[in-house]
């Protein structure tokens, strides 16, 4: 967990926007350019953000102490959209796009969480706000109910009764994002029949970016309405807009 | 103390500019600081329609530098001329526009439609995109194509016309004396080198057109000889430096080098407020050197 404390006003951010992280000015910058991450809550003046190591930079971040200056852009992204009255809430992360859907779990306590993790060491729950329900699902069946994750999101949507319509909010790898757009995705319309069961589903998705600002146009991705941007479209679009690599096969 | 710098005509109030494709359309980087203390706005590529780009992934970032493979998606002249041009305007900076065709009709159409337009205050031709189709780079690596898209582009325009060129060349004097004898007011150099990189646990390249352009620190030295080198040869041709441009030490070397102007391309994506500080830090070498006027240390370099 990375908690920084802004040195300057900034707006606070929504579920599902993100920050731009780089090291700070006056240092050597290898790697040169700053990351994406999602914020996953503030609260005392203070911006948390869970970062898992994967390379260079998320090294780097992992071994600052504090008073370590970096620099930040942000929020950035468009985050979720608000969820209406009479709507049900599921919210669906993947290792540690867990982190994107965080705040959606303080905002919203009365919404059902779907998380699945490959083990036990990969979860993480320690400062995650609790909600109504929570279903947690790993690979190697080492911590909760076995198997992938969105079997049992299709198992609960399938056994829902049909009196609320349904959001699906979610965050994971590309494979989740794109088996989540098979699922959901409808032709035509905003909404998808399953078992009777009208579901909206929206997912945060990641790709690389330079700058966070619509300027490179690194962070494309393939919509109905042609390329788009992560930063400045996303991260968060409806299932129906995107296309997958599946569909254009 | 003097900034102010002329190329072809143009007056820069100083010589630090922005480089085609990280800056946008510049209105992107308002938030982030005054566009009216940049020497010059060069915005991102422009074609007569509107361009797609390559399928992502599409950057990917190696030792001190970056691949892109953007491929110069953007809105097109008329939406730029448009929507763009008019906001840009209302800042007192020098507006430049790059711009490039599939043909050399486009080019010369591209021309015509920038020049028509008014408010653009020169052009910077782009023959030097490494992320085009094969037969695309003959613009920029051929001299003979080279020729004959700078002449034809010159006819078509009264502004200031300014050759990007390409270092995926074997001499890059020949290319510059070139794009000058066919017409160009003044060079850029360089664009991005062409580049790859590969993610051994899949096997794959790291970006989806394959190969990249690659910019930022690591490509400096390279730039930095290349407008040696032209400088050299052309020594009254105006040249501006661009490569790995991070800090205002970086712009003094390419200004050493025989730049009248610099362009800070990667380091935008790295510090929003790079430009700013590179300006600030001109101003300081120049006090500490007990320079008047900026354009005394071009081609400064001692040997």
């Amino acid at each position: 967990m990375l908690v920084l404390s802004p040195m300057s006003e900034t707006p606070w951010p929504h579920a599902g926007q993100f920050y731009m992280i780089g090291q700070g000015v006056g240092t050597l910058r290898e790697p040169l350019l700053k990351r994406p991450f999602s914020c996953m809550d503030y609260r005392d003046g203070l911006l948390y953000f869970m970062i898992k190591i994967r390379g260079r930079l998320t090294g780097i971040l992992s071994n600052c102490t504090p008073g370590a200056v970096l620099e930040l852009i942000g929020p950035l992204g468009s985050g979720f959209p608000a969820v209406e009255p009479g709507e049900r809430l599921v919210i669906v992360a993947g290792g540690i796009g867990i982190a994107s859907v965080a705040m959606l779990l303080r905002d919203y306590p009365e919404a059902t969480l779907f998380y699945g993790v490959r083990s036990a060491n990969d979860l993480f729950v320690d400062q995650l706000p609790s909600v109504a329900r929570s279903y947690i699902t790993s690979d190697d069946g080492s911590v909760g109910l076995m198997g992938n994750v969105l079997e049992h999101l299709r198992q609960y949507i399938a056994s829902t009764a049909g009196d609320m319509a349904i959001k699906v909010y979610a965050c994971g790898p590309h494979a989740m994002t794109e088996q989540l757009c098979r699922m959901f995705a409808v032709k035509a319309g905003n909404s998808s029949e399953t078992s009777g069961v009208t579901v909206e589903a929206f997912v945060s998705v990641e790709e690389r970016m330079a700058c966070g600002i619509a300027t490179c146009l690194g962070c494309t991705v393939s919509t109905v309405d042609g390329y788009r941007l992560v930063c400045k479209d996303g991260p968060v679009f409806n299932v129906n807009d995107i296309i997958t690599a599946a569909h254009e096969s | 103390m003097n900034l102010e710098i002329s190329i072809a005509g143009l007056r820069l109030k100083n010589p630090v500019m922005t480089a085609s494709g990280t800056f946008g359309y510049g209105l992107e980087y308002a938030d982030f600081l005054d566009l009216n203390s940049l020497g010059g706005i060069v915005v991102k590529g422009l074609s007569i329609k509107p361009s797609m780009g390559n399928p992502p992934p599409r950057i990917w970032e190696t030792s001190c530098g970056m691949l892109n493979s953007i491929g110069l998606q953007n809105i097109g002249i008329a939406a730029f001329v448009q929507d763009k041009l008019p906001l840009l305007r209302q800042y007192d900076t020098t507006i430049i526009a790059n711009f490039f065709g599939n043909t050399i009709d486009e080019f010369v159409q591209g021309a015509g439609m920038l020049t028509e337009a008014g408010g653009v205050d020169a052009l910077e031709l782009n023959v030097s995109c490494p992320n085009k189709e094969a037969g695309w780079s003959a613009f920029g690596t051929d001299p003979v194509v080279l020729a004959e898209v700078v002449g034809q582009v010159r006819k078509a325009t009264t502004l200031p016309l300014i050759v990007k060129l390409s270092p995926n060349v074997t001499d890059i004097v020949e290319m510059a004396r070139v794009a000058v004898d066919a017409g160009a007011d003044a060079l850029s150099l360089i664009n991005t080198l062409s580049g790859m990189a590969i993610d051994i646990e899949s096997k794959r390249p790291r970006l989806a057109n394959i190969v990249g352009g690659l910019s930022g620190p690591a490509i400096k030295p390279v730039a930095i000889r290349m407008l040696w080198q032209v400088h050299r040869a052309l020594p009254s041709t105006p040249l501006i430096g661009m490569g790995g441009i991070m800090t205002a030490d970086d712009a003094i070397e390419f200004i050493l080098a025989g730049a009248r102007a610099v362009a800070i391309g990667t380091a935008n994506f790295v510090n929003p407020q790079a430009t700013l500080q590179v300006i600030g830090g001109i101003e300081q070498y120049l006090i500490r050197h007990q320079i008047e006027d900026i354009n005394d240390i071009v081609g400064g370099v001692l040997c």
